[in-house]
Protein backbone atom coordinates (compact mmCIF):
# COMPACT_ATOMS: atom_id res chain seq x y z
CA UNK A 1 0.00 0.00 0.00
CA UNK A 2 0.91 3.61 -0.75
CA UNK A 3 -0.04 6.85 -0.17
CA UNK A 4 1.34 9.83 -1.95
CA UNK A 5 4.00 8.05 -2.71
CA UNK A 6 5.08 6.43 1.11
CA UNK A 7 4.74 2.63 1.71
CA UNK A 8 2.44 2.01 4.43
CA UNK A 9 4.18 -1.20 6.07
CA UNK A 10 2.00 -4.10 6.48
CA UNK A 11 2.48 -3.92 10.10
CA UNK A 12 0.03 -4.00 13.28
CA UNK A 13 -0.18 -1.27 15.86
CA UNK A 14 -0.85 -2.94 19.12
CA UNK A 15 -3.13 -1.31 21.72
CA UNK A 16 -4.60 -1.61 25.35
CA UNK A 17 -7.11 -1.34 27.02
CA UNK A 18 -7.79 1.85 29.79
CA UNK A 19 -10.61 3.64 31.45
CA UNK A 20 -10.42 7.51 30.28
CA UNK A 21 -12.48 10.60 31.35
CA UNK A 22 -12.69 14.40 30.42
CA UNK A 23 -12.12 17.03 32.04
CA UNK A 24 -13.27 20.68 31.98
CA UNK A 25 -10.85 23.53 33.76
CA UNK A 26 -12.19 27.05 33.25
CA UNK A 27 -10.01 30.18 35.08
CA UNK A 28 -10.99 33.82 34.56
CA UNK A 29 -8.34 33.76 31.40
CA UNK A 30 -7.49 31.38 29.01
CA UNK A 31 -3.89 32.39 29.98
CA UNK A 32 -4.88 30.87 33.30
CA UNK A 33 -6.84 27.73 32.46
CA UNK A 34 -4.09 26.55 30.01
CA UNK A 35 -1.66 27.02 32.33
CA UNK A 36 -3.75 24.73 34.88
CA UNK A 37 -4.30 22.22 32.30
CA UNK A 38 -0.06 22.04 31.41
CA UNK A 39 0.52 21.14 34.94
CA UNK A 40 -2.93 18.94 35.31
CA UNK A 41 -1.49 16.62 32.19
CA UNK A 42 2.13 17.11 33.01
CA UNK A 43 4.30 13.94 33.37
CA UNK A 44 1.38 11.50 32.38
CA UNK A 45 3.38 9.64 29.27
CA UNK A 46 2.37 6.30 30.37
CA UNK A 47 -0.15 4.34 32.79
CA UNK A 48 3.21 2.07 33.58
CA UNK A 49 5.45 4.83 34.42
CA UNK A 50 3.40 7.83 35.18
CA UNK A 51 0.09 6.52 36.67
CA UNK A 52 -2.11 8.06 33.76
CA UNK A 53 -1.76 9.00 30.05
CA UNK A 54 -3.31 12.97 29.90
CA UNK A 55 -3.20 15.29 27.52
CA UNK A 56 -5.03 18.77 26.28
CA UNK A 57 -7.76 17.83 23.91
CA UNK A 58 -8.07 21.25 23.10
CA UNK A 59 -9.63 24.95 23.81
CA UNK A 60 -13.06 25.53 24.29
CA UNK A 61 -15.39 28.05 23.37
CA UNK A 62 -15.58 30.97 25.66
CA UNK A 63 -19.17 31.19 26.44
CA UNK A 64 -21.74 29.44 28.70
CA UNK A 65 -23.30 26.31 27.54
CA UNK A 66 -24.34 22.76 28.99
CA UNK A 67 -22.21 20.04 30.95
CA UNK A 68 -20.09 17.56 29.54
CA UNK A 69 -18.95 19.11 26.14
CA UNK A 70 -15.26 18.76 24.54
CA UNK A 71 -12.61 21.30 22.61
CA UNK A 72 -14.74 24.04 20.83
CA UNK A 73 -18.00 23.83 22.76
CA UNK A 74 -18.98 26.39 25.68
CA UNK A 75 -17.86 25.96 28.82
CA UNK A 76 -19.77 24.91 31.66
CA UNK A 77 -19.25 28.68 33.33
CA UNK A 78 -18.66 30.30 30.46
CA UNK A 79 -15.54 31.53 31.23
CA UNK A 80 -12.36 30.30 29.12
CA UNK A 81 -11.78 26.93 29.06
CA UNK A 82 -9.86 24.26 27.76
CA UNK A 83 -10.89 20.25 27.80
CA UNK A 84 -8.43 17.65 29.22
CA UNK A 85 -8.48 13.78 28.26
CA UNK A 86 -7.19 11.38 31.28
CA UNK A 87 -6.88 7.55 30.58
CA UNK A 88 -5.56 5.30 33.59
CA UNK A 89 -5.89 1.14 34.23
CA UNK A 90 -8.79 0.99 36.09
CA UNK A 91 -11.65 3.38 37.51
CA UNK A 92 -9.76 3.62 41.16
CA UNK A 93 -6.10 4.60 39.50
CA UNK A 94 -8.40 6.78 37.38
CA UNK A 95 -9.85 8.63 40.88
CA UNK A 96 -6.49 8.52 42.10
CA UNK A 97 -4.90 10.16 39.98
CA UNK A 98 -7.20 13.00 39.22
CA UNK A 99 -7.57 13.38 42.88
CA UNK A 100 -4.22 14.44 43.46
CA UNK A 101 -3.26 16.52 40.20
CA UNK A 102 -6.49 18.55 40.39
CA UNK A 103 -5.68 18.94 43.83
CA UNK A 104 -2.17 19.83 43.01
CA UNK A 105 -2.68 21.37 39.55
CA UNK A 106 -5.84 23.31 39.49
CA UNK A 107 -7.59 24.07 42.67
CA UNK A 108 -4.02 25.70 43.09
CA UNK A 109 -4.41 27.97 40.49
CA UNK A 110 -5.94 31.00 40.49
CA UNK A 111 -9.85 31.93 39.73
CA UNK A 112 -9.91 27.91 38.26
CA UNK A 113 -12.81 26.02 38.32
CA UNK A 114 -13.10 21.82 36.92
CA UNK A 115 -15.38 20.11 35.77
CA UNK A 116 -16.84 16.83 34.21
CA UNK A 117 -16.58 16.70 30.57
CA UNK A 118 -18.01 13.32 29.56
CA UNK A 119 -21.59 11.94 30.08
CA UNK A 120 -21.76 8.52 31.24
CA UNK A 121 -23.79 6.09 33.47
CA UNK A 122 -20.45 5.20 35.11
CA UNK A 123 -18.52 7.56 37.39
CA UNK A 124 -16.11 8.14 39.48
CA UNK A 125 -16.25 10.01 42.58
CA UNK A 126 -13.20 12.67 42.65
CA UNK A 127 -14.56 16.47 44.02
CA UNK A 128 -15.93 14.12 46.67
CA UNK A 129 -12.19 13.26 47.98
CA UNK A 130 -11.21 16.88 47.17
CA UNK A 131 -13.53 18.60 49.37
CA UNK A 132 -12.14 17.52 52.21
CA UNK A 133 -9.28 19.93 51.79
CA UNK A 134 -12.25 22.60 53.17
CA UNK A 135 -11.79 21.02 56.35
CA UNK A 136 -15.38 21.72 57.26
CA UNK A 137 -15.69 24.85 55.56
CA UNK A 138 -16.74 23.28 52.17
CA UNK A 139 -20.12 23.56 50.92
CA UNK A 140 -22.18 21.82 47.60
CA UNK A 141 -25.16 22.71 45.44
CA UNK A 142 -26.85 20.18 43.42
CA UNK A 143 -28.09 21.88 39.61
CA UNK A 144 -29.41 19.47 36.92
CA UNK A 145 -29.08 16.09 39.05
CA UNK A 146 -24.91 17.27 39.11
CA UNK A 147 -23.32 17.72 42.11
CA UNK A 148 -20.75 20.57 42.44
CA UNK A 149 -18.33 21.52 45.89
CA UNK A 150 -17.33 24.44 46.92
CA UNK A 151 -14.33 24.84 48.60
CA UNK A 152 -12.92 28.07 49.99
CA UNK A 153 -9.96 29.31 48.90
CA UNK A 154 -7.84 32.22 49.05
CA UNK A 155 -9.42 34.14 46.12
CA UNK A 156 -12.82 32.93 46.41
CA UNK A 157 -13.67 29.25 46.43
CA UNK A 158 -12.51 26.45 44.46
CA UNK A 159 -15.70 24.61 42.30
CA UNK A 160 -15.30 21.03 41.21
CA UNK A 161 -17.43 18.86 40.03
CA UNK A 162 -18.39 15.47 42.85
CA UNK A 163 -18.41 13.20 39.81
CA UNK A 164 -16.55 12.31 36.73
CA UNK A 165 -18.17 9.84 33.93
CA UNK A 166 -15.30 7.61 32.81
CA UNK A 167 -15.85 4.86 29.53
CA UNK A 168 -13.91 2.47 28.37
CA UNK A 169 -10.88 3.87 26.13
CA UNK A 170 -7.86 2.28 24.35
CA UNK A 171 -3.89 3.51 24.63
CA UNK A 172 -0.79 2.53 22.84
CA UNK A 173 -2.09 2.88 19.18
CA UNK A 174 0.88 4.04 17.44
CA UNK A 175 2.88 4.54 14.35
CA UNK A 176 6.69 5.25 13.08
CA UNK A 177 7.63 7.87 10.65
CA UNK A 178 10.18 6.76 8.69
CA UNK A 179 12.24 9.73 7.11
CA UNK A 180 15.39 10.42 5.01
CA UNK A 181 16.35 12.70 7.48
CA UNK A 182 16.04 13.69 11.08
CA UNK A 183 14.03 17.28 9.60
CA UNK A 184 12.10 15.49 7.10
CA UNK A 185 10.53 12.76 9.78
CA UNK A 186 9.82 16.00 12.07
CA UNK A 187 8.22 17.64 9.83
CA UNK A 188 6.37 15.17 8.71
CA UNK A 189 5.33 13.93 12.42
CA UNK A 190 4.40 17.79 13.34
CA UNK A 191 1.87 17.40 10.44
CA UNK A 192 0.63 14.45 11.76
CA UNK A 193 0.07 16.02 15.43
CA UNK A 194 -1.67 19.29 13.89
CA UNK A 195 -4.04 16.57 11.97
CA UNK A 196 -4.76 14.72 14.43
CA UNK A 197 -5.46 17.55 17.08
CA UNK A 198 -8.54 18.35 14.71
CA UNK A 199 -9.42 15.15 16.20
CA UNK A 200 -12.30 14.63 19.39
CA UNK A 201 -11.77 12.40 21.69
CA UNK A 202 -7.90 11.31 21.41
CA UNK A 203 -4.68 12.66 23.02
CA UNK A 204 -1.14 12.48 22.10
CA UNK A 205 0.58 11.79 25.87
CA UNK A 206 4.38 12.54 24.92
CA UNK A 207 5.82 15.88 24.61
CA UNK A 208 4.96 17.89 21.51
CA UNK A 209 2.75 14.56 20.07
CA UNK A 210 6.09 12.58 19.30
CA UNK A 211 7.59 10.01 20.82
CA UNK A 212 11.61 9.08 20.00
CA UNK A 213 12.14 6.69 22.25
CA UNK A 214 9.61 3.73 21.24
CA UNK A 215 10.45 0.67 23.33
CA UNK A 216 10.37 -2.54 23.26
CA UNK A 217 9.30 -5.38 25.85
CA UNK A 218 12.05 -6.92 27.79
CA UNK A 219 15.84 -6.05 28.25
CA UNK A 220 18.90 -7.75 29.05
CA UNK A 221 18.89 -5.89 32.30
CA UNK A 222 16.80 -8.28 35.14
CA UNK A 223 15.89 -4.87 36.25
CA UNK A 224 14.44 -3.27 33.39
CA UNK A 225 10.75 -4.11 32.04
CA UNK A 226 11.49 -2.18 28.84
CA UNK A 227 14.53 -1.10 26.53
CA UNK A 228 14.70 0.89 23.74
CA UNK A 229 13.83 -0.15 20.27
CA UNK A 230 16.59 -1.39 18.41
CA UNK A 231 15.40 -1.93 15.22
CA UNK A 232 14.47 1.38 14.79
CA UNK A 233 17.05 2.98 15.81
CA UNK A 234 19.41 4.04 12.96
CA UNK A 235 22.67 4.39 15.17
CA UNK A 236 22.32 0.31 15.38
CA UNK A 237 21.91 -0.35 12.10
CA UNK A 238 25.06 -3.26 10.96
CA UNK A 239 24.70 -3.61 14.92
CA UNK A 240 21.07 -4.85 15.50
CA UNK A 241 18.34 -6.42 13.13
CA UNK A 242 16.87 -2.54 11.34
CA UNK A 243 13.33 -2.15 10.51
CA UNK A 244 14.57 0.60 8.99
CA UNK A 245 14.64 1.19 5.35
CA UNK A 246 18.19 1.76 4.06
CA UNK A 247 18.12 4.88 3.47
CA UNK A 248 16.37 6.11 6.63
CA UNK A 249 18.54 8.02 8.91
CA UNK A 250 15.45 8.70 11.39
CA UNK A 251 12.14 8.35 12.57
CA UNK A 252 9.58 9.49 15.04
CA UNK A 253 6.54 7.63 16.61
CA UNK A 254 3.54 8.85 17.59
CA UNK A 255 1.47 7.25 20.21
CA UNK A 256 -2.26 7.87 20.79
CA UNK A 257 -4.53 7.24 23.50
CA UNK A 258 -8.51 8.18 22.84
CA UNK A 259 -12.02 7.55 24.28
CA UNK A 260 -12.75 4.35 22.22
CA UNK A 261 -11.33 2.51 18.99
CA UNK A 262 -12.95 4.26 16.41
CA UNK A 263 -11.79 7.73 17.34
CA UNK A 264 -7.95 6.12 18.05
CA UNK A 265 -8.72 5.00 14.47
CA UNK A 266 -9.77 7.64 13.31
CA UNK A 267 -6.51 9.90 14.77
CA UNK A 268 -4.12 7.24 12.88
CA UNK A 269 -5.81 7.52 9.45
CA UNK A 270 -5.69 11.29 9.83
CA UNK A 271 -2.16 11.15 11.32
CA UNK A 272 -0.36 8.99 8.76
CA UNK A 273 -2.38 10.90 5.97
CA UNK A 274 -0.83 14.59 6.95
CA UNK A 275 2.85 12.55 7.13
CA UNK A 276 2.36 11.20 3.80
CA UNK A 277 2.13 14.80 2.54
CA UNK A 278 5.34 15.98 3.56
CA UNK A 279 8.76 15.40 1.61
CA UNK A 280 11.84 12.88 2.65
CA UNK A 281 9.41 10.07 3.95
CA UNK A 282 10.10 6.63 3.21
CA UNK A 283 8.08 4.12 5.17
CA UNK A 284 5.17 4.40 7.89
CA UNK A 285 4.92 1.40 9.92
CA UNK A 286 4.34 0.31 13.36
CA UNK A 287 6.11 -0.80 16.46
CA UNK A 288 4.52 -4.66 17.19
CA UNK A 289 4.90 -6.09 20.28
CA UNK A 290 3.84 -9.44 19.55
CA UNK A 291 0.39 -9.43 21.68
CA UNK A 292 2.59 -8.19 24.79
CA UNK A 293 0.70 -4.66 24.91
CA UNK A 294 -2.64 -5.73 24.61
CA UNK A 295 -5.38 -7.34 22.73
CA UNK A 296 -6.36 -4.42 20.45
CA UNK A 297 -4.83 -4.94 16.95
CA UNK A 298 -4.81 -1.81 14.42
CA UNK A 299 -3.50 -3.06 11.21
CA UNK A 300 -2.24 0.10 9.56
CA UNK A 301 -3.19 -1.21 5.56
CA UNK A 302 -6.83 -2.02 7.24
CA UNK A 303 -7.12 1.69 9.26
CA UNK A 304 -5.86 3.40 6.33
CA UNK A 305 -8.82 1.44 4.25
CA UNK A 306 -11.91 2.20 5.73
CA UNK A 307 -15.08 0.71 3.74
CA UNK A 308 -16.08 2.36 1.05
CA UNK A 309 -13.12 4.74 0.99
CA UNK A 310 -11.05 5.51 -2.26
CA UNK A 311 -8.58 7.23 -0.60
CA UNK A 312 -5.49 4.79 -1.06
CA UNK A 313 -4.33 2.59 -3.56
CA UNK A 314 -2.94 -0.71 -3.04
CA UNK A 315 0.32 -1.47 -4.64
CA UNK A 316 2.05 -3.54 -1.66
CA UNK A 317 4.32 -2.71 1.06
CA UNK B 1 -46.46 9.51 23.17
CA UNK B 2 -50.19 10.18 24.37
CA UNK B 3 -51.70 13.41 25.08
CA UNK B 4 -55.25 14.62 26.61
CA UNK B 5 -56.74 17.53 26.35
CA UNK B 6 -59.12 19.19 29.07
CA UNK B 7 -61.37 21.64 28.71
CA UNK B 8 -62.89 23.53 31.46
CA UNK B 9 -66.98 23.80 31.07
CA UNK B 10 -67.81 26.43 33.27
CA UNK B 11 -65.68 28.22 36.34
CA UNK B 12 -66.38 26.40 39.37
CA UNK B 13 -68.34 28.31 42.03
CA UNK B 14 -66.65 26.91 45.41
CA UNK B 15 -62.83 25.67 45.52
CA UNK B 16 -62.76 22.45 43.72
CA UNK B 17 -60.12 20.03 44.36
CA UNK B 18 -58.48 17.90 41.58
CA UNK B 19 -55.15 16.36 42.94
CA UNK B 20 -55.86 13.49 40.10
CA UNK B 21 -55.59 15.72 37.34
CA UNK B 22 -51.81 15.26 35.98
CA UNK B 23 -50.13 12.56 33.98
CA UNK B 24 -49.62 10.32 36.97
CA UNK B 25 -52.76 10.60 37.67
CA UNK B 26 -54.20 9.96 34.28
CA UNK B 27 -51.79 6.79 34.17
CA UNK B 28 -52.52 3.63 33.16
CA UNK B 29 -56.95 4.97 32.93
CA UNK B 30 -59.27 5.46 29.29
CA UNK B 31 -60.62 8.62 28.83
CA UNK B 32 -63.94 6.88 30.34
CA UNK B 33 -62.61 6.33 33.20
CA UNK B 34 -61.21 9.59 34.06
CA UNK B 35 -64.07 11.22 33.38
CA UNK B 36 -65.63 9.70 36.18
CA UNK B 37 -62.72 10.02 38.70
CA UNK B 38 -63.83 11.75 41.52
CA UNK B 39 -63.21 15.74 42.23
CA UNK B 40 -64.20 17.84 45.47
CA UNK B 41 -66.30 20.38 44.55
CA UNK B 42 -66.58 22.26 47.83
CA UNK B 43 -68.04 19.49 50.33
CA UNK B 44 -69.44 17.39 47.23
CA UNK B 45 -67.75 15.06 45.32
CA UNK B 46 -68.72 15.20 41.79
CA UNK B 47 -66.97 13.28 38.76
CA UNK B 48 -64.02 14.66 36.59
CA UNK B 49 -66.44 15.05 33.73
CA UNK B 50 -69.17 17.48 35.24
CA UNK B 51 -66.50 20.39 35.20
CA UNK B 52 -64.19 19.17 32.15
CA UNK B 53 -64.27 17.79 28.85
CA UNK B 54 -61.76 15.41 27.88
CA UNK B 55 -60.47 14.57 24.66
CA UNK B 56 -57.89 12.60 23.78
CA UNK B 57 -56.36 10.91 20.24
CA UNK B 58 -58.00 7.53 21.21
CA UNK B 59 -59.96 6.74 23.95
CA UNK B 60 -57.12 4.25 25.53
CA UNK B 61 -54.99 7.44 25.46
CA UNK B 62 -55.00 8.17 29.56
CA UNK B 63 -52.90 5.19 29.80
CA UNK B 64 -50.09 6.52 28.42
CA UNK B 65 -50.72 10.32 28.25
CA UNK B 66 -47.15 11.78 28.36
CA UNK B 67 -48.96 15.39 28.07
CA UNK B 68 -51.77 16.41 29.42
CA UNK B 69 -53.15 20.05 28.78
CA UNK B 70 -56.22 21.63 30.96
CA UNK B 71 -57.50 24.88 29.48
CA UNK B 72 -59.75 27.43 31.04
CA UNK B 73 -59.48 29.75 34.38
CA UNK B 74 -58.84 27.35 36.85
CA UNK B 75 -57.75 29.80 39.29
CA UNK B 76 -60.38 27.84 41.80
CA UNK B 77 -58.85 24.63 40.77
CA UNK B 78 -56.83 23.61 43.59
CA UNK B 79 -53.95 20.62 43.45
CA UNK B 80 -53.48 20.59 39.56
CA UNK B 81 -50.69 18.38 39.21
CA UNK B 82 -50.61 16.75 42.75
CA UNK B 83 -47.91 14.64 43.53
CA UNK B 84 -47.27 13.81 39.88
CA UNK B 85 -43.88 11.98 38.73
CA UNK B 86 -43.55 12.09 35.00
CA UNK B 87 -45.08 13.50 31.34
CA UNK B 88 -46.10 16.98 31.28
CA UNK B 89 -49.13 19.17 32.48
CA UNK B 90 -49.87 22.24 30.68
CA UNK B 91 -52.12 25.15 32.26
CA UNK B 92 -53.42 27.26 29.94
CA UNK B 93 -55.06 30.22 31.86
CA UNK B 94 -54.48 30.61 35.61
CA UNK B 95 -53.83 27.61 38.12
CA UNK B 96 -55.31 27.65 41.78
CA UNK B 97 -53.95 27.01 44.76
CA UNK B 98 -51.26 23.99 45.84
CA UNK B 99 -49.92 23.69 42.00
CA UNK B 100 -47.60 21.03 41.83
CA UNK B 101 -47.63 20.20 45.72
CA UNK B 102 -45.44 17.36 46.61
CA UNK B 103 -43.89 17.31 42.47
CA UNK B 104 -41.18 14.35 42.39
CA UNK B 105 -40.95 14.50 38.46
CA UNK B 106 -42.01 16.09 35.24
CA UNK B 107 -43.06 19.63 34.16
CA UNK B 108 -45.75 21.89 35.07
CA UNK B 109 -46.65 25.12 33.03
CA UNK B 110 -48.73 27.76 34.04
CA UNK B 111 -49.63 30.18 31.20
CA UNK B 112 -50.84 32.57 33.38
CA UNK B 113 -50.62 33.15 37.45
CA UNK B 114 -51.00 30.80 39.66
CA UNK B 115 -51.98 30.99 43.49
CA UNK B 116 -50.06 30.06 47.33
CA UNK B 117 -48.11 26.98 47.50
CA UNK B 118 -46.95 26.94 44.04
CA UNK B 119 -44.89 23.17 44.60
CA UNK B 120 -45.20 23.46 48.15
CA UNK B 121 -42.77 20.35 49.56
CA UNK B 122 -41.65 19.30 46.32
CA UNK B 123 -39.06 17.17 45.46
CA UNK B 124 -38.50 16.65 41.76
CA UNK B 125 -39.37 17.78 38.50
CA UNK B 126 -40.34 21.42 37.41
CA UNK B 127 -42.65 23.98 37.47
CA UNK B 128 -42.57 27.35 35.47
CA UNK B 129 -45.66 29.91 35.76
CA UNK B 130 -45.16 32.42 33.22
CA UNK B 131 -47.01 35.07 35.62
CA UNK B 132 -47.19 36.04 38.83
CA UNK B 133 -47.58 33.59 41.91
CA UNK B 134 -48.94 34.04 45.60
CA UNK B 135 -47.00 33.04 48.72
CA UNK B 136 -45.25 30.32 50.16
CA UNK B 137 -43.63 29.01 46.49
CA UNK B 138 -41.73 25.53 47.16
CA UNK B 139 -42.36 26.13 51.09
CA UNK B 140 -43.51 23.99 53.74
CA UNK B 141 -46.71 23.01 54.57
CA UNK B 142 -48.43 23.50 57.78
CA UNK B 143 -47.26 21.14 60.56
CA UNK B 144 -44.27 19.81 57.99
CA UNK B 145 -40.50 20.49 59.06
CA UNK B 146 -39.41 20.53 55.41
CA UNK B 147 -40.43 22.62 52.24
CA UNK B 148 -39.15 21.49 49.03
CA UNK B 149 -36.40 19.55 48.68
CA UNK B 150 -35.30 19.24 44.67
CA UNK B 151 -36.66 20.20 41.03
CA UNK B 152 -36.42 23.34 40.20
CA UNK B 153 -39.82 26.67 39.90
CA UNK B 154 -39.41 29.61 37.62
CA UNK B 155 -41.51 32.42 38.31
CA UNK B 156 -41.39 34.64 35.64
CA UNK B 157 -43.04 37.65 37.51
CA UNK B 158 -43.79 38.48 41.13
CA UNK B 159 -43.72 35.99 43.78
CA UNK B 160 -45.47 36.68 47.18
CA UNK B 161 -44.60 36.12 50.72
CA UNK B 162 -42.26 33.45 52.12
CA UNK B 163 -40.71 31.78 48.96
CA UNK B 164 -38.74 28.92 49.75
CA UNK B 165 -40.13 28.73 53.75
CA UNK B 166 -38.25 25.88 55.13
CA UNK B 167 -36.62 24.36 51.67
CA UNK B 168 -33.72 22.42 51.87
CA UNK B 169 -33.08 22.20 48.44
CA UNK B 170 -33.47 22.30 44.79
CA UNK B 171 -33.97 25.56 42.68
CA UNK B 172 -36.52 28.35 42.93
CA UNK B 173 -36.22 31.83 41.06
CA UNK B 174 -38.15 34.65 40.76
CA UNK B 175 -37.51 36.82 37.91
CA UNK B 176 -39.64 39.71 39.73
CA UNK B 177 -39.75 40.89 42.93
CA UNK B 178 -41.03 38.67 46.04
CA UNK B 179 -42.77 39.31 49.19
CA UNK B 180 -41.59 39.21 52.85
CA UNK B 181 -39.88 36.84 54.78
CA UNK B 182 -38.02 35.30 51.10
CA UNK B 183 -36.06 31.93 52.22
CA UNK B 184 -37.41 31.98 56.20
CA UNK B 185 -36.17 28.88 57.56
CA UNK B 186 -34.21 27.58 54.64
CA UNK B 187 -31.67 25.23 55.06
CA UNK B 188 -30.62 24.27 52.17
CA UNK B 189 -30.96 24.47 48.86
CA UNK B 190 -30.85 28.11 46.62
CA UNK B 191 -33.09 31.18 45.85
CA UNK B 192 -32.61 33.40 42.97
CA UNK B 193 -34.56 36.71 42.84
CA UNK B 194 -33.54 38.68 39.88
CA UNK B 195 -35.43 41.63 41.26
CA UNK B 196 -36.19 42.90 44.58
CA UNK B 197 -36.76 40.86 48.37
CA UNK B 198 -39.23 42.03 50.38
CA UNK B 199 -38.45 42.74 54.29
CA UNK B 200 -36.85 40.05 56.54
CA UNK B 201 -35.13 37.81 53.84
CA UNK B 202 -33.46 34.67 55.24
CA UNK B 203 -34.61 34.87 58.23
CA UNK B 204 -34.26 31.87 60.25
CA UNK B 205 -31.90 30.40 57.70
CA UNK B 206 -29.59 28.28 58.36
CA UNK B 207 -27.89 26.90 55.56
CA UNK B 208 -28.49 27.12 51.29
CA UNK B 209 -28.03 30.16 49.47
CA UNK B 210 -30.21 33.46 48.98
CA UNK B 211 -29.25 35.24 45.98
CA UNK B 212 -30.71 38.80 44.94
CA UNK B 213 -29.83 40.97 42.40
CA UNK B 214 -31.80 43.79 43.62
CA UNK B 215 -32.58 45.46 46.68
CA UNK B 216 -32.50 43.32 49.70
CA UNK B 217 -33.00 45.04 53.07
CA UNK B 218 -30.67 43.15 55.77
CA UNK B 219 -31.49 41.80 58.65
CA UNK B 220 -29.15 42.83 61.19
CA UNK B 221 -28.32 38.92 62.34
CA UNK B 222 -26.21 38.47 59.11
CA UNK B 223 -22.95 39.26 59.01
CA UNK B 224 -20.76 40.65 56.17
CA UNK B 225 -17.64 37.78 54.79
CA UNK B 226 -16.21 39.93 51.42
CA UNK B 227 -17.35 41.03 47.97
CA UNK B 228 -16.55 38.24 45.09
CA UNK B 229 -17.25 36.75 42.71
CA UNK B 230 -18.66 33.52 42.90
CA UNK B 231 -18.21 30.82 40.07
CA UNK B 232 -20.75 28.59 41.19
CA UNK B 233 -23.53 31.55 40.78
CA UNK B 234 -22.47 31.15 37.19
CA UNK B 235 -23.75 27.54 36.77
CA UNK B 236 -27.25 28.69 38.09
CA UNK B 237 -27.24 31.90 35.98
CA UNK B 238 -26.64 29.36 32.98
CA UNK B 239 -29.03 26.95 34.37
CA UNK B 240 -31.67 29.34 34.69
CA UNK B 241 -30.97 30.67 31.32
CA UNK B 242 -31.04 27.90 29.26
CA UNK B 243 -34.46 27.12 30.56
CA UNK B 244 -36.15 30.03 29.74
CA UNK B 245 -35.17 33.08 31.81
CA UNK B 246 -32.80 34.42 29.66
CA UNK B 247 -34.34 37.79 29.26
CA UNK B 248 -34.26 38.39 33.11
CA UNK B 249 -30.04 37.36 33.79
CA UNK B 250 -27.89 40.56 33.54
CA UNK B 251 -24.68 40.84 32.99
CA UNK B 252 -23.61 42.15 36.27
CA UNK B 253 -25.75 38.93 37.52
CA UNK B 254 -22.96 36.14 35.84
CA UNK B 255 -19.90 39.24 35.72
CA UNK B 256 -20.67 41.24 38.43
CA UNK B 257 -19.17 41.40 42.04
CA UNK B 258 -21.37 39.53 45.03
CA UNK B 259 -21.12 40.99 48.53
CA UNK B 260 -21.56 37.89 50.72
CA UNK B 261 -23.38 37.65 54.48
CA UNK B 262 -23.63 34.84 56.44
CA UNK B 263 -26.64 33.93 58.67
CA UNK B 264 -29.15 34.01 60.74
CA UNK B 265 -27.07 34.27 63.34
CA UNK B 266 -29.96 33.73 65.61
CA UNK B 267 -29.95 30.03 64.59
CA UNK B 268 -26.24 30.00 64.46
CA UNK B 269 -26.67 29.64 60.96
CA UNK B 270 -24.38 29.59 57.99
CA UNK B 271 -27.23 30.25 55.47
CA UNK B 272 -25.61 33.00 52.21
CA UNK B 273 -27.10 35.66 51.20
CA UNK B 274 -25.24 37.08 48.12
CA UNK B 275 -26.08 40.55 47.26
CA UNK B 276 -25.32 41.43 43.50
CA UNK B 277 -23.27 44.92 43.59
CA UNK B 278 -25.12 47.28 41.30
CA UNK B 279 -23.20 48.48 38.17
CA UNK B 280 -21.78 52.02 40.05
CA UNK B 281 -20.31 49.48 42.58
CA UNK B 282 -19.33 46.29 40.68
Amino acid sequence: MQIDGVAIGNAVSEAYDLVGTRVQITADSLELACAAATNLTGFATSVAACGCEAGIEGPMRNEAGPNAAGPGMPTPDGRPGVAALFFASSQENLRAQLAARIGQSVMSCPTSACYNGLESETQISVGTDLRLFGDGWQSDIALEGNRYWRIPVMDGEFVVEAAFGCTDGIGGANFVICGETLDAALRAGCDAVGAISKVAGVILPYPSGMHRSGLRIGSRYKSQPVSTCASFCPALRGQAESSLPGEAHAAVQVVVSGLGIECVEDALRAGITAACRGHGILRITAVNHDGKIGPHRLELHRVMQPPGSDASNEEGS
Amino acid sequence: MGWLHLALKQPPIAPLEAECISPTGFWGKSTDEITRLPLLHGRECVELGEFFDVQGSSPADGSQAERVVVEGDLSRVKYLGFAMDRGTLSIRGSAGMHLGERIAGGAIEVEGNADDWVGAQMSGGMIRVRGDAGNLVGATLPGEKQGASGGCILIHGDAGGEVGASMSGGLIAVAGDCGRFAGVGMSGGILAVCGNAGRRAGAGMTDGVLVCAGDLELLPTFAYSCDYRPIFLRLVWERLRRIGLEGWIQPRQVNGLYSRYLGDANDRGKGEILLCQTENNA
